[in-house]
């Protein structure tokens, strides 16, 4: 049986690099054309060659969105886009829009189309109808539960791709155009602005609000392995390095522990607090086992709280100081805990005794983002290392 | 251009002797986004009439509900409806490996914004098509020149902007201990923009509180070849809105803007998605 797929967003050519090294088995992302997420940094065609062969040089693969649903003048140069970012290297396209999903399944045998989320692919009837039309996957609609996932996943021929990590439409994808109500911003042409997440007034003493908590499946990755789903897709390609390499690192860590049967509830439970610590929202595991409810949702305007344990990225290893060199991201300062991970899935534990800044001076404060630093350490580590603090009663995950 | 009504009240029949060539009656337990459902019953005794009569079948389908939306289908093609709009594919899957003859409109809500796909969906076997509301004049009068499919448009009503499986009304007043409401406003307050946000057992709708009215496009709507325009009751009392019906067919725009108000939509506003 196939091995489960670990499906990472990329908002740019660093992150497309981080996820697949963090274990990401393919990543997904935005082009120059036709994706939803228009003001997301996205792809130029040689960014996307070169995401591609990495990829490949890995044994991996990158699938391109081109979900949104189009306006006749953005049809304008469509032909030649498809057959540009093919000819990058893309294995699949992630579409929508019925028209060219058949575009491409009718003229380009060489890549896969996957049917988006946006599409809301809720029963077997409309699985089985995209595949038919030559669709190798479809990505089921968010609003499923444990059975209904499991139904569409056993119909033959049609691989489920099933979102399992980070933040949540309130409504129906594709059903929602809050956004160009309130901001004349196109939803379903990569302008939503999130106008879920605003604060409405409704009576004089109340705001209404709509917002929904994040998902978090880290609990039910056995259940969706055992039911059939063919891949395990991640949220957020606009989320920050250190997010990315958190929430894939411990999903690969997850997905491999479960294959090789070493998965045991304490290292799942401390697997779920890692996760926990990189989100910036509560999360909840929405409508898997029951219809989403109270507890799904927020009521305050405001739900994001800001995360400041991601200390620094590591790029590189001073020889003559047996020091890494780092890049800080947040404030640090000497005596604290912090632990240092690996794309590879070490961690070391570590305590900051002196910190040294781009001359080579002892400082005892960190306290400015993007600062050359160094670290005394004694062995060099791969690219894409990097720092996270331990708080106070917060025990090292190893 | 055909004239299509959606009664909001509950006497629908008696909007037979106005001058609406038909109504679009949304099916009750599948269909969503309306204020009033109909059942197999209703829609039969509305079909003893000569109008026509279009049926709505637009809610997300689930697994356990594809048996019975199969025999729905059968029977709406024993009634002989004259077209069931649907959004869910599950209901062209059906009618298709089942044989139905069911004229079948789509009607993708927001995602019916282009030619090609119309174009697609004719050539499947769907011969019509109800446009989004948030397309501008120009792309509907280029859809009606690029595609053969019958159109449907909203002439007048309350635009659908959002629909959640969610019962966010549940939700929010069983978190602030309220009795709870079906159907209430709000506002966004930085636009000043207000929604009517509405909760029933399939989940919750989002309209804009801001009545759409095409009447000043409704001529080279028509002379384009729209083939139906449609003129939702909305909260109109019966007799404004027997009205604003007289006022369409003997074409007095003043009237209808004065009943219906000034809000064109997205007719000459195209939203934006890149934001510099």
């Amino acid at each position: 049986m196939k091995k489960i797929e670990l499906l990472a967003p990329a908002g740019d050519l660093e992150r497309l690099k981080v996820v697949l090294l963090y274990g990401a088995d393919a990543v997904y992302v935005g082009g120059e054309k036709l994706g939803l997420r228009a003001n997301a940094t996205n792809f130029s065609l040689d960014e996307l060659k070169e995401g591609c062969t990495f990829a490949h040089n890995l044994g991996k693969r990158v699938y391109l969105t081109a979900n949104i649903v189009f306006h006749d003048k953005d049809r304008i140069g469509m032909e030649e886009y498809i057959k540009e970012v093919i000819d990058c290297g893309i294995d699949a396209f992630i579409v929508s829009d019925l028209y060219l999903a058949k575009y491409i399944i009718d003229n380009f045998k060489s890549v896969e189309v996957h049917i988006s989320t946006q599409d809301s692919i809720t029963n077997l009837d409309s699985a089985k109808f995209y595949r038919d039309l030559g669709a190798s996957r479809v990505v089921l609609a968010r609003e499923l539960s444990h059975e209904e996932i499991k139904e569409i996943s056993s119909i033959p021929n049609l691989e489920t791709e099933v979102f399992i990590h980070g933040a949540m439409c309130t409504c129906f994808s594709g059903r929602c155009t809050l956004s160009n109500y309130v901001t004349n911003r196109d939803a379903n042409r990569g302008g939503c602005a999130q106008v879920c997440r605003f604060a409405f007034d409704y009576d004089s003493t109340d705001k209404f609000t709509l917002a929904t908590k994040d998902l978090n499946m880290a609990m039910y990755i056995k259940d969706l392995i055992d039911i059939g789903v063919s891949s395990l897709k991640v949220e957020g390609r606009m989320r920050s390095l250190y997010y990315l390499a958190t929430v894939i690192g411990s999903y690969r860590f997850l997905i491999d522990s479960i294959y090789n049967g070493t998965l045991t509830d304490e290292k799942l439970k401390e697997y779920e607090k890692r996760l926990d610590s990189v989100a910036n929202r509560d999360t909840t595991t929405q409508y898997f086992n029951h219809l989403a409810d109270v507890t799904d949702q927020y009521y305050t305007g405001r739900q994001e709280v800001s995360n400041q344990e991601y200390l620094g990225l590591i790029i590189g290893y001073d020889e003559n100081m047996k020091s890494l060199i780092l890049k800080e991201r947040n404030y640090f300062k000497i005596g604290d805990e912090v632990e240092i991970f690996t794309p590879s899935g070490e961690i070391y534990p570590y305590k900051i005794e002196t910190i040294y800044n781009e001359d080579n001076e002892k400082i005892d404060v960190a306290r400015h983002p993007d600062e050359i630093l160094k670290l005394p350490f004694n062995r060099r580590l791969i690219p894409y290392s990097m720092i996270r603090l331990i708080r106070k009663g917060e025990k090292s995950n190893v | 251009m055909k004239l299509l009504g959606v009664i909001r009240d509950n006497n629908y029949l008696e909007y037979l002797n106005t001058s609406l060539d038909g109504l679009i009656l949304p099916l009750e337990n599948f269909s969503v986004d309306y204020f009033n459902y109909y059942s197999i019953s209703d829609i039969r005794e509305y079909k003893k009439s000569n109008k026509l009569c279009f049926v709505v079948i637009n809610k997300m389908i689930f697994n356990n509900e594809l048996d019975d939306l199969l025999n729905i289908l059968k029977e709406l093609e024993n009634i002989k409806v004259d077209g069931v709009f649907f959004y869910d594919l599950a209901v062209l899957s059906l009618v298709k490996e089942n044989n139905l003859t069911i004229n079948l409109i789509y009607n993708g809500t927001h995602m019916v914004t282009n030619s090609d796909t119309i174009n697609l969906y004719y050539d499947l076997g769907v011969k019509g098509a109800y446009l989004s509301n948030e397309i501008t004049k120009d792309e509907v009068l280029n859809i009606r020149h690029n595609t053969k499919s019958d159109l449907f448009i909203l002439l007048l009503g309350n635009p659908v902007v959002a629909m959640s499986r969610r019962s966010l009304l549940t939700s929010y007043f069983a978190n602030k201990n309220k009795a709870k409401e079906d159907l209430i406003t709000i506002k966004e307050p930085k636009s000043g923009q207000e929604f009517l946000v509405k909760e029933d057992s399939n989940g919750t709708t989002f309209f804009y509180n801001k009545r759409l009215n095409l009447s000043n496009v409704y001529k080279e709507l028509k002379d384009s070849g729209v083939n139906y325009g449609i003129i939702e009751q909305g909260g109109f009392s019966s007799n404004q809105y027997k009205e604003l019906i007289k006022a369409f067919v003997n074409f007095n725009k003043t009237k209808i803007d004065e009943l219906a108000g000034h809000n064109r939509g997205f007719l000459y506003r195209e939203t934006i998605y890149k934001v510099k």
